[in-house]
């Protein structure tokens, strides 16, 4: 259902203006440029989408003080069209549009559109601007070491932060445009040669295959691809950090850009992808490598933490030692409820000061939950509500989860902290056990976009281990992950750089150490 | 499909909420016992219980008021052991909680009766602990549950402390777990060892208020060595005779040593000098020479010298091997008056027994039938190899300073 | 990207079927019966189930690509496969319910006295249903993570306990008659002899996998983790106190004590153990299913996984009334019903095999 461009300058303007609701945004001039006496040219836009300096400078002034045509006048309409394209409009990116929808779309679009009088083509010429926020500091992915740059809301800069880390020219970006309302542009980035083209064709299927009227975020992008919506364990990777996301796309994985949200999405991704963070690979390996073991900690630690005490305290005390044994019993010495009650009570009531924390306006929001999370502890053991053991516990499952570097993956073990409880507060170890194993069976069970989620652990990749538990110093990582990338090129750099003094005085060459 | 999945798993889950936990005991709801005793009085078992009480020992430990005994003591009796527990819930609020029980003393009375059931108990029950130290006292043991004890608040632990300690660094008394003597009593020698416990001097220590003072009118103590035949208690061995069995059956880690440094500078000819062992090792090759039964018997240890009143020059081999020589007479005497006292009960607690066994299987078949008598005829060929490694860090005696100098 | 199987997560796959209840159950049974020989027992039942792994390799290699069932079809007929389908249907379905019961009896004896056993396999099926419904892979990456953590967690353990163990006690090495020797190789060949679950995996693994080596190593595994229990149990106990515990495994650990503050660590291992059991199950449940719906060609898988783990279920809980008949059973019916699934059954499929390939000569030389 396409319509062509009106002839008739006035007649196109006033049906932009209809479309557009006579929006007081859309700004709609026509005037006739220097040069010629007889045509006339119109130029619409949209205030707020595009840059008044652009606009101004290099289309109405151009056009304006546009050169002497000198003999070929009269133009006919073709011609004049042809002369303002590649003489006059000094842009960038130019498109010729031919139908009034397109018209629209570029208007939309951030496009300053040309039409001229008599003509049935427009002119459709880039100037992009607004508003918009300058590349800040992630506000959610901070690290001590590194760049501190972040992904904005704009997709451009986007791009461009990524494209200034890998000047290759493998490097591609796919343009989708999905929603129909909104109309948001997403992005696939990924680098030729490097990432597993079955997959990149899979991830563009599943994109082209998104039939809804908005995209607000990346958020919904993840809720429409990912393999399986009823886990709790997230399958794509969202990144507010460029070289997070360049990191990952230079193991092979695949980053989708979406206009208007920081939160850049990676896929494939395996279950250790989570408790990596780009500092890792900043700071000397041997620290990394222990922070990344005491990041999984913190994982077992916030999921497991209340429901492991629940069960030692109520149903294998044998297990603790004496002496904390009768501290903790002197403790539970009028407590009214049952442990797992007890933690119940003191888990849901840190779930709604996080939530009001967040909810709550910057200046005050840390200071009353802080505030609150200590006046409700110590006044509720004071009390006799609670045990103190108990509130060290909560705290401690609390503070663990914020370890985690990824967000959704500790939403993940907040929702499976609660069944634990259940499970541990009724069957002990053995329910704990048997959570365990229910979730193992089902992270065995998940893939991302085909790989299992499990990788490099089961199915067992020794390869991959290097980058797993541990992460080994840089030079040993002479191979890109297996299966994740393009099985043809798995080579990263060239092996035996590890970095030796100079043999000063013997030349004879034998091996160092 | 999925969604009659989840709705039965939600169901179950509703279920076991509703029905509640069948195996779950909160911890203020739990006595835990930190010591157990078992006596027989006729066709009765009694047992005893040292329950914790925890806020007690929380209030001491923060400085608080004090005035309220750690610990609570109280017995039950009926025909059977489990009986008897079972009845403690007529007078007990809690459930008895076995699992950190420390000590199980029994007396000597239980013990000549036999003390199969109360293994049996043990080996059945899941949440009794088999590493329970054991130990005998003579009379009721009650006593030894009511004492209290200074240092350690909760006196169960405490005897467990007592009793592993002494048997790493002096060696004494072994320390016996309930299946080790479990394992010795079933073994080829049908015989077993426990240390006694004892409350020396009177009257007992069983208020708080008695606490205030720094000395105490009595205490735990460990005492001699019961010995039993099979489940049955048998006899008893003195310290030094127990001391003994502790060289022949490779328990001494650390001991001490008093022997008489020799030389003609002594006079009293008593015990002056005075060494640790740091290491022992016991060999035991059993042979059969002429159908009669030969036990070698090798140990080869070595000290370091502690004490001495010797003027002696520390630094001359010689010397130093003269006292090796007196050492080596010690442990040999040490370990010859354990050995006549088994000779003179008949009872093998060395496990002279296992070693035959495994050495001589064929001929084992037949001495098994008798082997007390076998055991109490057989010679033992002992040889006692003592070093003396260190001498501390001082090289002369002060006792050699004190004499007047120049000659 | 259908990963298939490979061989080294097959050969833990059946060590994992055979060591669970194997390390729980077998050092009792054993010293039971070959007393101060068991552990020489349990060495000789090992080398004599590493010739029935290399029977089931070879029987194995013969259908690398269909399934079993569909194999025995095409060479005998719909009605033998049909049948045999059946009848390892019932097999695989009475060792389910066998190793639930134990599972159960010993999560009740042990750490639950009180919690009703029904909801513990209803806890337990679940899961089991659960993980079959994933399918194999599944249940093959699940199984290789927790190989991983128990040979951690076994080698800890062994470190732990050396404190308690005494090597004299397994000596003197011969003594006891050659029966109750052989008695007690055959028991652990029994127990062994699980290693035919080859038959089933087989088609599922990677093509070209060396079928015979993945069932010694998977047997070698599981006998020497019996092995190591069994030799333990004896070291640290002596024959007697062994025989009468029943789980002597889990009391060994119960006896570390590190300081005064790490102690009664069984609970941990038994946690271990728990998950392994869970494999255990997940696979037998899998093998009943996997011959059931090849041996009918049925479609909806689902529906008759969640059936036959229902089936499974009150089949243990209500075929036996107390632990004494359950150990009869296990012992009057359950060990010949194993050496004739798992023994006889690849011994006569290996004879047929030999015949039929001498009879096609023959006809080849004549004809």
């Amino acid at each position: 259902m396409t319509t062509a461009i009106p002839k008739q300058l006035k007649v196109a303007l006033n049906w932009i203006n209809s479309e557009l609701g006579n929006s007081p945004d859309t700004v709609t001039r026509m005037f006739t440029p220097s040069g010629t006496d007889s045509v006339s040219v119109g130029v619409v836009y949209i205030e707020g989408l595009v840059s008044m300096d652009t606009v101004n400078g290099r289309i109405i002034h151009t056009l304006m003080d546009a050169p002497d045509l000198g003999d070929q006048k009269p133009l006919n309409c073709d011609g004049y069209f042809r002369f303002l394209k590649e003489k006059v409009v000094s842009v960038g990116r130019i498109a010729e549009l031919s139908t009034s929808e397109e018209m629209l779309t570029a208007l939309l679009d951030g496009y300053t559109v040309l039409l001229i009088d008599g003509c049935t083509s427009a002119l459709a010429a880039q100037t992009p601007g607004g508003a918009k926020r300058s590349v800040e500091e992630p506000s959610s992915q901070t690290v001590i070491r590194g760049p501190k740059e972040g992904f904005t809301e704009d997709l451009g800069t986007n791009i461009s932060l990524i494209r200034r880390k890998i000047k290759s020219s493998k490097l591609r970006f796919v343009q989708f445009k999905i929603g129909q309302v909104t109309q948001t542009d997403v992005v696939v980035s990924y680098i030729e040669d490097i990432a597993n083209a079955k997959i990149v064709d899979e991830i563009q299927k599943r994109l082209e295959s998104i039939d809804t009227d908005s995209i607000l975020e990346s958020g919904y992008i993840e809720e429409f691809i990912q393999d399986r919506t009823f886990t709790p364990f997230p399958t794509l990777l969202n990144m507010e950090r460029p070289d997070s996301i360049v990191g990952g796309i230079l193991e092979g994985q695949i980053a989708i850009l979406v206009d208007g949200t920081p939160f850049v999405l990676l896929a494939p991704v395996t279950f250790n992808r989570f408790f990596q963070s780009s500092e890792d690979y900043y700071q000397r390996f041997d620290i990394a490598s222990f922070l990344r073991i005491i990041r999984y900690g913190s994982f077992f630690v916030s999921m497991l933490l209340p429901s492991l005490y629940i069960a030692i305290s109520t149903f294998h005390q044998e297990m603790l030692p004496t002496t904390l044994l009768i501290s903790l019993a002197a403790q539970r010495e009028g407590t009214p409820f049952p442990a797992l009650v007890e933690a119940f009570i003191m888990e849901l009531t840190f779930e709604v000061l996080r939530e009001a924390g967040v909810r709550m306006p910057r200046a005050i929001g840390s200071a009353i939950s802080i505030v609150g999370a200590l006046v409700i502890g110590q006044a509720a053991v004071q009390a006799g509500l609670v045990s103190a053991a108990m509130v060290i516990v909560v705290s401690f499952t609390a503070i663990s989860n914020f370890v985690i570097p990824s967000l959704s993956m500790a939403t993940a073990s907040r929702l499976i902290r609660f069944g634990m409880m259940i499970l541990g507060g009724t069957f002990g170890l053995f329910g704990i056990m048997s959570g365990l194993m229910f979730l193992l069976i089902h992270m065995a069970g998940l893939r991302s976009f085909g790989i299992p989620f499990l990788l490099p652990i089961s199915p067992v990749s020794v390869k991959n281990l290097k980058d797993v538990f541990i992460r080994v110093p840089k030079w040993a990582m002479t191979t890109r992950p297996r299966l994740i990338s393009d099985p043809q090129s798995s080579r990263r750099q060239a092996p035996g750089q590890k970095p030796a003094p100079p043999d000063a005085d013997h030349a004879t060459g034998g091996e160092s150490e | 499909m999925r969604k009659q999945g989840a709705r039965l798993l939600a169901s179950v889950m509703l279920c076991m909420l509703l029905t509640g936990c069948w195996d779950r005991t909160e911890l203020n709801e739990l006595g835990i016992t930190a010591a157990t005793s078992v006596d027989k009085i006729g066709d009765n078992w009694i047992v005893s219980y040292q329950l914790i009480i925890p806020s007690a020992i929380s209030t001491l430990s923060g400085g608080g008021a004090g005035g309220i005994s750690p610990i609570t003591v109280h017995s039950t009796k009926a025909r059977t052991i489990r009986e008897a527990v079972a009845k403690s819930k007529l007078e007990s609020p809690r459930q008895l909680y076995f699992a950190h029980n420390r000590i199980l003393v029994v007396s000597e009375r239980a013990a000549r009766y036999g003390l199969s059931s109360l293994i049996d108990v043990y080996f059945r029950l899941p949440n009794s602990r088999e590493t329970v130290s054991m130990l005998i006292t003579e009379g009721s043991p009650v006593r030894i549950l009511r004492q209290l004890m200074s240092i350690q608040p909760i006196s169960g632990q405490g005897v467990q402390q007592i009793i592993s300690n002494e048997s790493r660094s002096y060696s004494l008394l072994p320390h016996v777990k309930l299946y080790k003597f479990a394992m010795n009593i079933v073994g080829d020698a049908r015989a077993g060892v426990m240390p006694e416990i004892l409350v020396s001097g009177s009257p007992n220590v069983d208020a708080v208020n008695q606490m205030g003072e720094t000395n105490q009118p009595s205490r735990l103590k460990l005492g001699r060595l019961a010995v039993f035949k099979s489940d049955r208690f048998y006899g008893w061995f003195s310290q030094r005779e127990s001391f003994g069995v502790s060289f022949l059956t490779d328990e001494v880690n650390q001991a001490s040593i008093s022997f008489n440094c020799g030389g003609g500078s002594d006079q009293q000819g008593g015990m002056n000098s005075a060494v640790t062992l740091t290491r022992s090792q016991t060999k035991v090759k059993p042979h059969i020479v002429d159908g009669h039964l030969q036990m070698e018997v090798h140990v080869k240890s070595a000290g370091m010298l502690e004490e001495t009143v010797c003027t002696d020059n520390l630094q001359d081999p010689k010397v130093i091997k003269r006292m090796e020589g007196s050492i080596q007479k010690e442990i040999n005497g040490i370990i010859m008056a354990a050995w006549e006292a088994c000779k003179r009960d008949k009872v093998d607690v060395l496990g002279f027994a296992g070693a035959v066994h495994r050495k001589y299987p064929k001929q084992w078949k037949r001495m098994k039938q008798n082997w007390d008598q076998e055991f109490a005829s057989a010679d033992l060929k002992l040889t006692v190899d003592f070093k003396l490694e260190r001498i501390g860090v001082s090289n002369k005696s002060f006792k050699s300073l004190e004499e007047p100098e120049g000659e | 990207m259908n990963e298939k199987i490979t061989s080294l997560q097959a050969s833990a796959l059946i060590m994992f079927a055979i060591v669970p209840t194997g390390i729980l159950l077998v050092p009792g049974a054993v010293v039971g019966v070959a007393g101060q020989n068991a552990w020489l027992s349990v060495l000789a039942g090992m080398v004599i189930s590493v010739g029935l792994a290399i029977l089931v390799g070879i029987v194995c290699r013969q259908y690398q690509d269909a399934p079993f069932l569909q194999w025995i079809e095409q060479r005998c007929g719909r009605l033998v496969a049909a049948l045999l389908g059946l009848y390892l249907t019932r097999y695989y379905m009475t060792t389910a319910a066998v190793t639930l019961r134990e599972f159960t009896n010993f999560i009740s004896e042990e750490i639950m006295p009180n919690t009703p056993e029904l909801l513990l396999k209803i806890i337990i099926m679940l899961v089991v249903v659960y993980a079959v419904i994933q399918g194999i892979e599944t249940i093959v990456r699940v199984n290789i993570v927790i190989f991983f953590i128990s040979v951690v967690l076994m080698f800890m353990g062994l470190f732990l306990i050396g404190e308690n163990i005494e090597i004299r006690n397994l000596l003197p090495i011969w003594e006891g008659t050659p029966m109750s020797f052989m008695h007690g190789a055959l028991l652990t060949l029994a127990w062994l002899s699980e290693v035919s679950l080859l038959l089933i995996l087989g088609p599922y693994l990677r093509k070209n996998s060396p079928l015979i080596r993945t069932g010694i190593v998977g047997v070698m595994m599981a006998g020497s983790g019996i092995l190591i229990t069994v030799i333990v149990a004896m070291a640290t106990f002596g024959n007697k106190i062994t025989q009468m515990l029943t789980f002597p495994s889990f009391v060994i650990v119960s006896l570390v004590e590190i300081g005064s503050f790490l102690e009664r660590l069984e609970i941990v291992f038994i946690s271990l153990w728990i998950m392994t059991m869970y494999v255990k199950l997940a696979v037998f449940l899998f093998g009943a299913a996997h011959c059931f719906i090849s041996a009918f060609k049925l479609e909806t898988e689902r529906l008759f996984i969640l059936l036959l783990g229902l089936l499974i279920l009150l089949t243990s809980q209500y075929s036996w009334a107390n632990t004494a008949e359950f150990h009869r059973f296990t012992l009057m019916l359950g060990t010949p019903d194993l050496f004739a699934s798992n023994i006889v059954l690849p011994l006569v499929i290996g004879v047929v095999l030999v015949v039929s390939s001498l009879w096609s000569k023959r006809v080849e030389g004549s004809g």
